[in-house]
């Protein structure tokens, strides 16, 4: 939940609440690195320091931009945000219709400095919304997608938050790491997408990965959704645009808000249910080894192999490519010992050749590139070449069923596949098998409600339901907004979505009773 | 005596409103949410203040001046600002203004129905 004023609580329990709200757009996309919160005393007033919400929200970098203030402009304003179900790597969108009855947020390229010639795509928005005699809480970071789409009065902004650009941009560099849990692998991904660590909020995952490699040019989005399933976790954009991550386990949690009867308008079971009580898990988990050979090229003393012949004077380029991905690797030395790597070469005649032959070579994870460069005065060809290095080689083969029969005895069989070679160990393959029965196996769980509208609600806040037959904890999988003109009226609606969820007390050594209630994380 | 004036950048027009009522309205800008516990929660956004006048007669002289601040909001793109007494005092407003129906041969006009509603002028 996001953190508010003593005001903003109060407007909560009113009966007549003044609404209010901002959106604004960087047209222009012009930015300013050098923008800080504005410090008493040291900032100019009416500068450009930004006032800050509430201490708790960190400077963005999407504060940066130039934002132009629209918000007499809005006609509607609609955006909502989701996790997925059970693991989830999720965008936020919005929908904003705007008044162009003046054509202002028409396209027209012919004045170069007017903003009509700035409406384009890909335009940041941000939007708050909350309570007029409080505070507006920021709701929503992102980039409009296309063109604006007009009516005779309006024109209509579709916008997805931020993460959703990252997911489609290729990493530049290959990821090869090992013994890492899933926080390492996700600032890896951040860092490589530009983000700097105050633009996310990223725990201790719970998997520990003893090797994973993706190579350059995959998504970020197909790396973390990998990483995300192997977890079990959960990963988006909140509403301030921090990137956030919640593992498969938390501990901690406790219930943001009681919804009962006085906030509630409407409750029902969802009719997307999501059950699970069986679950396939396939991996096969890499190690690392020792030193070892990882590539050899046995022609010892073996002719004049054509595709290993190194001109004179000249170089040859080959990729070697490895059974497994490897980790490290040493140079090879001509005539080397062979305890490490070596390379032999020999001359057209069939003699050994005793020196004049270099090498360099570089890993490249899945394979490794050597170049030979001859300076013998003839030709000569590579017979023997190994390579010796630290490869990660599949070391437990991963194919388990879990089932949970009371649940399929009594719903039938709701199954769940999961093929991922990144769960890291057979004990997190059955973590994540206990977690999936443990919360998904009874039907019932997950619930719509509509209620009185409270703008700090955030993804996985956990609510105490106190109406009728819905009663107990549940975790907010779903929040959807919107706030409209419709005619002389408003339309103004809050809807969740929210599943069954027991806040775990998790067993703490040195703290909880030995035999006790708390519960050992899995 | 109520006695009604209207601005724009073009001309000022007072005239006597002698046959009330007068109709003052509130726009609330609103939704009521209805609670499970069936007790109501309003939210509103900012709201306006509206007027309503009709003139049994008026004479035309008087409905070609009022006339011309409802027309010049569409030539000029410019809202006409309304004074009351003792009610309001240059309220940037939307004007509605009736058909024109000519009674006689002095042109007096009948059935005149006038309406502001209060708004922002433009920027």
């Amino acid at each position: 939940m996001q953190i508010v004023t003593s005001q903003f609580i109060q407007e909560l329990g009113k009966q007549v609440v003044p609404v209010d709200w901002d959106f604004r757009v960087a047209f222009k996309k012009e930015f300013d690195p050098d923008i800080k919160y504005f410090i008493l005393d040291s900032s100019l007033l009416d500068g450009g320091d930004l006032l800050g919400y509430s201490e708790d929200n960190p400077i963005q970098e999407w504060d940066k931009y130039t934002y132009e203030d629209y918000s007499d402009k809005v006609v509607s304003m609609e955006w909502e945000r989701s996790n997925d179900f059970p693991y989830s790597v999720q965008s936020a969108m919005a929908d904003i219709s705007v008044d162009n009855t003046d054509g202002f947020f028409t396209h027209n390229p012919v004045d170069s400095e007017a903003i009509q010639s700035f409406i384009l795509p890909k335009r940041p928005m941000r939007l708050w919304q909350g309570f007029a005699r409080a505070m507006n809480l920021s709701q929503f970071v992102g980039l409009s997608q296309d063109m604006p789409k007009y009516t005779t009065t309006t024109a209509a902004f579709h916008a997805l938050d931020f993460l959703s650009e990252m997911y489609n941009q290729p990493i530049q560099q290959t990821i090869a790491m090992y013994n890492v849990t899933t926080d390492v692998v996700i600032k890896s991904v951040l860092t490589q997408l530009g983000l700097l660590p105050s633009q996310y909020n990223i725990p201790v995952g719970r998997n520990t990965i003893p090797f994973l490699y993706f190579e350059k040019g995959v998504t970020a989005g197909h790396v973390l959704r990998s990483i995300m399933q192997a977890e079990m976790g959960l990963l988006w954009l909140d509403e301030q645009g921090l990137v956030r991550f919640t593992p498969r386990i938390v501990a901690g949690e406790a219930v943001s808000a009681v919804l009962d009867n006085s906030k509630i308008l409407d409750i029902k079971t969802s009719s997307s249910q999501s059950m699970i009580n069986h679950v396939k898990i396939i991996s096969e988990i890499r190690a690392v080894q020792s030193f070892q050979s990882i590539n050899i090229k046995d022609n010892e003393g073996g002719g004049n192999d054509s595709s290993w012949a190194v001109p004179v004077g000249g170089t040859l380029e080959r990729f070697l490519q490895l059974d497994d991905p490897a980790v490290s690797s040493v140079l090879p030395i001509l005539n080397g010992d062979r305890t490490s790597s070596w390379f032999t070469a020999n001359f057209a005649g069939g003699a050994p050749v005793p020196s004049g032959v270099s090498v360099s070579g570089s890993l490249l994870v899945n394979t490794y590139k050597v170049t030979f460069t001859n300076s013998t005065g003839s030709l000569v060809y590579i017979d023997g070449l190994e390579i010796f290095g630290e490869p990660a080689r599949v070391v437990n083969e991963i194919d388990k069923e879990y089932l949970y029969q009371p649940s399929i005895d009594k719903y039938g069989d709701f199954t769940i596949e999961i093929n991922n070679n990144n769960i890291g160990s057979e004990s997190n393959a059955d973590s994540i098998a206990y977690f999936l029965l443990n919360g998904y196996q009874a039907y019932n769980g997950v619930i719509d409600i509509e209620i009185l509208p409270n703008p700090a609600f955030q993804l996985s806040d956990v609510v105490d339901i106190d109406s009728g037959v819905y009663q107990g904890t549940y975790k907010i999988t779903s929040i959807k907004n919107k706030l409209a003109k419709s005619g002389e009226s408003l339309e103004y609606s809050q809807s969740i979505s929210a599943v069954k969820y027991q806040i775990p007390s998790w067993f703490l050594l040195d703290i909880s009773l030995l035999d006790g209630t708390d519960i050992l994380a899995p | 005596m109520i006695t009604i004036t209207l601005t724009d950048a073009t001309d000022t027009f007072s005239f006597d409103y002698v046959a009330p009522p007068l109709t003052e309205g509130f726009i609330e800008g609103s939704t009521d949410l209805i609670r499970l516990d069936n007790n109501v929660t309003t939210y509103f956004t900012v709201p306006k203040q509206s007027w309503g006048l009709t003139y049994a007669y008026m004479d035309s002289s008087v409905y070609i001046r009022v006339r011309g601040f409802h027309r010049r909001q569409f030539s000029t793109g410019d809202r006409p600002y309304l004074t009351i007494s003792g009610e309001v005092t240059m309220l940037a407003v939307q004007m509605e203004l009736s058909d024109r129906q000519i009674i006689d041969n002095c042109l007096t006009v009948s059935d005149v129905e006038l309406s502001f509603r209060e708004t922002v002028q433009s920027v």
